[in-house]
């Protein structure tokens, strides 16, 4: 299967970025340099290559389950520290020998149907993750995926919930009705399925005082609506404070596992970001933006928003001749 | 006058009654054998460490005797010394204390008066302790007086215990039971399935040289095994080990195989219940007493934690985790000793382990699904093995179980073999009736054999085919 070009989805390229971000930061309290990352990094590594250049780490795993992929990923491999492995996640995570080394580990899921391996993969990692193990996920939250009744006179909503449920009915919260199944709740619903079986799995005993902390997630859509969490693995709650204080600067760092931050910028041209980024930072930008360059931004809050955050990481592609 | 006070004094009825009620017959009766080992830790414990020596109980030995009438059980297993009888054996319940310091399976001091009054409505305990020899009586009418205290004989002419131990003679039965076992086929019925509950539950016991007879016929164990990949070589059928100490409690955990992978013909056989998946599941062991027997449940980590819920086609999973401490409240068992307590901070923390353990023998077997011949050459080569071996000295030197220490215990995983593929393969399933699958096969084959299955005349079509397609036919 051809994977699409990942690193010209501009909103993608925001969330990777912000995830760099939050992991230099934590480096700031925690030695993350002699981490391991493991990852899904396909042929084209954008994650390895941001997390090496940028935070150092230099013990990288990139699974890939195709073995038609595996070659092209192995000749793609941009640094020597990259080794690529031919299995999948539920393999490597029930076979590995993880040892006492720290991890971090992005489960970077496209496929929707396979939600209820994906959650029960993540189970599996909670027994073997180490305290200062860095745990993200990404799962496709495009609500469409939960298919449609062949009965018109079945509800939409109430047929995607009962999908939900045979996936992963362990893990909704017994709260989440139907009117929850939408294009903009979806992403939040799978967020507190997350959190409903992550908090079952890590049950605090005088011998285990382990949890995730959850660090920030986000929605973002080029294309599918795709929903990504990011936590650490804490060995009690002393620690809390010290990591709230270090991402005092990062706003979208929020400790939450519901309150995910929205990147969702319009795909701009040079010469529209030109222009709009002088105008930044600036406290009147929300105002001035809405009013000026209405033909860019068409939902209007959520995209002008999302721009002010991000701006400085919003890439410009270029065409390019070798 | 009035009085002050209000009288909260407990009747005997309500304590007989309640504490009868919640408790099934054997259970009542495997208590009677916990307290004869409770003995042997008590008389043993200074000069052999029950968790390393496999030989602790040899030479001790309880026999049941069950009639329509009478249920009597004697033991060589030390005796109550007087001082124990007059104070603490006989109350209900335990006194503070005389909490011991030995690896002793009784906890609350209710076992023998529970077993006693749930079977019949008198009974003789005969004792021989030391030098003394005498006998306590629970007469008939003993629920019924207010008098908490039971009479002691001394060398009754009915004792007839020669080394010390302790005979207790239950007679007669309550009437529920006497009408039970006035049929013969009942009776046998109720023994057996008493024999296989002593079977389960003492099988370690029985291991480590207890001897066990009901009405004259030893009960045999029936040792955990797992398939071990001989020698050092690091890929190989071996099992997850892991070792933890938690406060008082030593853990000791190994879940493996025990028999190949089951093919598919092997689970359409076990779904028309022609083989039983009763080895299958984890035990859970606490200080030698199994507390769970082959569990395929999420007490044991089935269906939870991402691993699958137990199904026919992990029929070759087994596992076994041991739990002990010298104190033995600190143990995860209930009060029946028939169940894990899994609200214990150290269940729950093995318990982990077991889902750790679980996950990485489902994966394998999904892994494989649809390969067996190629599975087998991996697990007819590794051998069954007594799990104590795993984490004996030779574990590492001849298995090459080399455990890592972590900060959760020390764990071993093992390098289980995976499936070589160049091209993936995907499992065929239909389903065709007998009579066609037998006019295919006898055309194929010849004959009908027993030996041919339907999917390998499913197969053998297949490849047929295949043959045809290639070669443009």
């Amino acid at each position: 299967m051809s994977q699409p070009f990942y690193h010209l989805r501009p909103n993608k390229y925001v969330d990777r970025f912000l995830f760099v971000n939050c992991l230099s930061k934590l480096g700031e309290i925690i030695n993350i340099k002699s981490h391991r990352y493991i990852g899904f990094g396909s042929y084209l590594f954008d994650d390895f290559k941001q997390i090496h250049d940028k935070i150092n780490i230099t013990s990288m795993i990139s699974l890939e389950e195709d073995p038609i992929v595996y070659k092209r990923a192995c000749f793609n491999t941009p640094y020597k520290c990259i080794k690529v492995i031919n299995q999948t996640s539920t393999d490597f995570i029930s076979g590995g020998d993880w040892g006492n080394k720290n991890s971090i580990i992005w489960l970077d899921y496209t496929s929707p149907a396979e939600i209820s391996q994906q959650f029960s993969d993540l189970a599996a990692l909670t027994s073997i993750v180490n305290c200062n193990d860095i745990i993200r996920v990404t799962f496709n939250a495009n609500v469409s995926s939960l298919g449609v009744p062949d009965d018109s006179s079945i509800s939409l909503k109430g047929y995607r919930l009962n999908r939900l449920k045979e996936r992963i009915g362990e893990y909704v919260p017994i709260d989440v009705t139907e009117d929850q199944i939408t294009t903009k709740e979806y992403p939040i619903v799978l967020l507190r399925c997350l959190q409903k079986m992550i908090e079952g799995l890590f049950i605090e005993t005088p011998f285990d005082k382990r949890f995730l902390f959850p660090l920030f997630s986000t929605v973002y859509k080029d294309g599918q609506t795709m929903i990504t969490f990011t936590g650490i693995i804490l060995e009690d709650h002393t620690r809390e404070t010290v990591i709230k204080k270090a991402f005092r600067e990062l706003k979208y760092v929020n400790f939450k596992w519901d309150c995910p931050s929205s990147i969702s910028i319009p795909e701009l041209t040079v010469k529209e970001i030109v222009h709009i980024n002088k105008l930044l930072p600036s406290k009147i930008a929300k105002k001035q933006l809405s009013k000026k360059y209405s033909f860019v931004f068409s939902d209007k809050d959520t995209e002008i928003d999302s721009y002010i955050s991000y701006y400085k990481y919003y890439p410009s592609f270029q065409s390019v001749n070798f | 006058m009035a009085n002050n006070t209000a009288n909260g004094q407990p009747t005997k009825e309500f304590f007989v009654e309640m504490l009868t009620r919640d408790i099934d017959l054997n259970d009542a009766i495997l208590d009677l054998l916990d307290n004869c080992l409770d003995g042997v830790v008590r008389l043993s414990s200074s000069q052999k460490n029950k968790l390393e020596d496999s030989n602790f109980y040899k030479g001790y030995s309880a026999e049941i005797n069950i009639s329509n009438n009478k249920f009597s059980i004697k033991d060589n297993c030390g005796g109550i010394p007087r001082d124990i009888a007059e104070n603490y054996a006989f109350r209900m319940g335990r006194v503070q204390e005389t909490d011991t310091d030995h690896p002793t399976i009784g906890i609350y001091g209710i076992g023998m008066k529970r077993a006693i009054f749930k079977i019949g409505k008198a009974a003789v305990v005969h004792t021989k302790s030391s030098q003394e020899k005498y006998t306590v009586i629970i007469p008939s009418d003993w629920a019924r007086s207010s008098d908490w205290t039971f009479p002691i004989e001394e060398n009754s002419e009915k004792n007839t215990l020669t080394s010390d131990g302790t005979e207790i003679i239950i007679s007669p039965l309550n009437s529920s039971i006497s009408d039970l076992w006035k049929n013969a086929s009942n009776l046998n019925a109720f023994v057996e399935n008493l024999r296989k509950a002593i079977q389960e539950s003492y099988s370690l016991i029985i291991q480590k040289g207890f001897c066990i007879k009901i009405n004259g016929h030893k009960v045999e164990g029936n040792p955990v095994e797992l398939l071990v990949k001989k020698g050092t070589d690091k890929e190989g059928v071996r099992p997850f080990v892991f070792t933890n100490q938690y406060g008082s409690v030593n853990v000791k955990l190994a879940i493996g195989f025990y028999a190949p992978m089951a093919s598919d013909d092997d689970i359409d056989k076990m779904n028309e219940s022609k083989r039983s998946s009763y080895d299958a599941g984890i035990t859970v062991v606490c200080n030698d007493r199994v507390v769970l027997y082959n569990d395929k449940s999420s007490l044991t980590g089935w269906g939870i934690a991402g691993v699958p819920n137990y199904h026919n086609q992990f029929i070759g999973i087994k596992g076994i985790a041991v739990f002990e401490s010298n104190n033995p409240k600190d143990l995860p068992m209930t009060t029946t000793k028939r169940g894990v307590d899994h609200s214990s901070a150290v269940y729950i923390a093995v318990k982990d382990k077991m889902c750790e353990g679980l996950k990485m023998f489902t994966n394998y077997t999904n892994q494989w699904k649809g390969r067996n011949e190629q599975e087998r050459t991996y697990s007819t080569v590794a051998e069954k093995t007594s799990f104590d071996d795993l984490f004996s000295e030779k574990a590492q030197k001849e298995y090459g179980v080399t455990m890592r220490h972590e900060a959760r215990g020390n764990t071993y995983r093992p390098a289980l073999p995976k499936p070589k593929i160049e091209k993936p393969y995907r499992v065929i399933r239909f389903s065709k009736s007998i009579d066609d699958i037998k006019t295919v096969s006898i055309h194929l084959y010849g004959d009908v054999d027993e030996k041919i299955t339907a999917s390998m005349v499913g197969e053998k079509c297949f490849d047929a085919i295949l043959d045809q397609s290639k070669n443009g036919g």
